[in-house]
């Protein structure tokens, strides 16, 4: 396994690393690790909704990235592939952790509890409960509909990219995030209008 | 634009970005100027949905700890396995490779029955498919089987093992198809074929894909031959394209029935009333959801879950639109289901919602058919969706 060598790692550009690290300087893929690690914790966290197990996600991608780097295009973008096996692995890492949204369900807030809160005139509080309300809402929603709206509505991507890096088609794509939004102004309810600021 | 439609604009495009004729519409329509400011509320809050952000060291912790899973594969078991004494450790650490290699083989032994892959379907058994079925009217189902065999007895050989397997199988590979043509002894003068598809997309190591559930799908191995028709079955996907393409058109075009815009016509109406009753929005927040009728009253999971069931009736409207061979009687189908559904929705019964949702798991339509071009169609046009991924990739 080589360790890098004398390259300039620095005046390198993507795809010359990609290749470095397909060759198995080791150094490279280091580098690669750190441009994406971020990028594929946060595409991990938009499925998995906990720090631990987007951890794990993380270094599951990393480590099988690298057993098949060689099937990965140099001059492609890294990162698409990158987002493809992270939400990949992710929704695995779910499916087995199913459980999980039967615990979500059974710890939901009884509605009545936040209706007599609501009465109170604090807007702050209200705001506050309806943020946690909502981050709730997200935790609950079927992983790939939560994907896909914060895959737009977080990361900014487009349709289109969305639907290469899931591999469905862009009326899936729409017809997904219509889904995610509606449940989301379902879970919230009355309390949608505490959103205002 | 109407309401309906801004509706769905707005559900699907966000608040952002409205169309001219949208905000036309909205500086008249207060509700749908309530819709867009709450969508819009939604949509910046989700935005600014917290993800944590760990410090520098983290990060750095990060590749070491990837690099340390590089250089040491086999500590990943020894790390799910916490309380293991150090004996064990070192029995783990050593012997591996050799447990993995014999786990490996067990599982192997245990698959019986490899399942053919859409990719590799058998064009000498479609085409045997169609040779019964072209075969002259007055021809009973043995004979026109016994001619099909001669023409290719390796064929026929597979389909008699196909028939032993049982009728429903779990977790089979993807974009399977399975083909039943065995005549039962003594049945009258009749010819099927049966055709059942799963359009899941292949999840191979070279180029990750989504990952999909993994449902249980009738194989629609029908050993009785009532009439000449394909059976189509289906797993509901919400991954069809919701309009027809290029290629379904250009499809359409050769359509041996000879009455797709009169059939695709009576599909929308039909499909039109379906998609208005199942707008999910209008039934959770309107009459139905809150003057809960009979004798079970649905808590908010189950209303929540009500939802979900919605949203596959929706697929299933999508998946309909993409066969337009048989939309007529698919459209049909869709109403009968719907009717059921509707029934279970009124009534507020969960065993006959529960049924409803049985029944719009997956969809079967027979189709008459009259000839082997239109059996071929029908082929082609079912098949349209996987092969269109293939040219993708």
């Amino acid at each position: 396994m080589s360790t890098g060598g004398d390259h300039d790692y620095a005046n390198l550009t993507e795809p010359e690393i990609i290749r470095l690290a397909q060759s198995g300087d080791r150094r490279a893929y280091d580098i690669l690790v750190r441009l994406y690690q971020k990028q594929v914790y946060r595409w991990a966290f938009h499925v998995v909704r906990t720090h631990d197990l987007a951890d794990e996600v993380t270094q599951d991608v990393f480590v099988r990235t690298y057993q098949a780097l060689n099937r990965v295009d140099p001059d492609r973008p890294l990162g698409a592939w990158l987002c493809r096996s992270t939400i990949n692995a992710a929704l695995n890492i779910i499916r087995k952790q199913q459980f999980r949204t039967q615990w979500a369900q059974e710890n939901r807030p009884d509605l009545t509890d936040y209706e007599r809160e609501a009465g109170q005139p604090d807007a702050g509080f209200r705001r506050r409960r309806v943020l946690e309300r909502l981050e709730k809402a997200i935790d609950d929603l079927p992983p790939i509909y939560r994907t896909i709206i914060l895959l737009r509505l977080k990361d900014d991507l487009s349709y289109d990219q969305i639907s290469k890096v899931l591999g469905v088609s862009m009326g899936t794509v729409m017809s997904r995030l219509a889904r995610a939004r509606q449940r989301l102004r379902v879970a919230l309810g009355d309390m949608i209008d505490d959103l205002r600021e | 634009m109407n309401c309906r439609s801004l509706e769905k604009w707005v559900w699907q495009e966000g608040a952002g970005n409205l169309p001219a004729g949208a905000v036309e519409h909205a500086s008249a329509c207060p509700d749908c100027r309530a819709l867009i400011e709450r969508v819009c509320l939604l949509d910046r809050s989700v935005g600014a949905s917290v993800v944590p952000d760990p410090d520098e060291a983290y990060w750095d912790a990060m590749v070491q700890r990837i690099a340390s899973r590089l250089d040491h594969p086999t500590d990943r078991i020894i790390e799910l396995l916490p309380s293991v004494s150090a004996w064990r450790r070192f029995v783990v650490r050593a012997w591996a490779p050799t447990m993995a290699v014999g786990l490996l083989a067990v599982v192997g032994s245990q698959r019986t029955v490899p399942s053919p892959s859409l990719d590799k379907l058998d064009v000498a058994r479609v085409q045997e498919r169609i040779a019964v079925l072209s075969s002259p009217k007055g021809t009973s189902a043995d004979e026109s089987y016994r001619l099909a065999q001669a023409t290719n007895p390796t064929a026929h050989k597979s389909e008699t093992q196909s028939t032993d397997a049982p009728s429903m199988r779990a977790g089979a590979p993807t974009g399977e198809i399975t083909m039943s043509a065995s005549p039962k002894v003594g049945e009258s003068q009749s010819n099927e074929a049966a055709v059942s598809t799963r359009q899941k997309p292949t999840i191979s190591e070279s180029e990750p894909a989504l990952a999909r559930r993994d449902d249980v799908v009738p194989n629609g191995a029908d050993e009785v031959w009532p009439e000449r028709q394909v059976t189509i079955m289906g797993e509901i996907d919400s991954d069809s394209p919701s309009a027809p393409s290029a290629d379904d058109r250009r499809l359409a075009a050769q359509d041996p029935f000879g009455a797709y815009e009169r059939q695709m016509a009576d599909a929308e109406q039909g499909l039109e009333s379906v998609s208005t009753f199942a707008s999910p929005g209008r039934l959770l927040d309107g009459p139905a959801a809150s003057s809960a009728r009979g004798s079970e009253r649905l808590t908010p999971a189950e209303q929540m879950r009500r939802f979900d069931e919605m949203a596959e009736l929706h697929d299933l409207i999508e998946r309909l639109e993409a066969v337009p061979a048989s939309s007529r009687a698919m459209s049909q189908w869709t109403q009968w289901s719907t009717a059921w559904y509707r029934m279970g929705m009124l009534s507020n019964q969960r065993a006959v919602l529960d049924s409803a949702i049985t029944a719009v798991g997956y969809f079967q339509v027979t189709v008459p058919v009259d000839s082997a071009a239109q059996a071929e169609w029908l082929l082609r046009t079912t098949h349209l969706e996987k092969r269109r991924e293939n040219l993708e990739r």
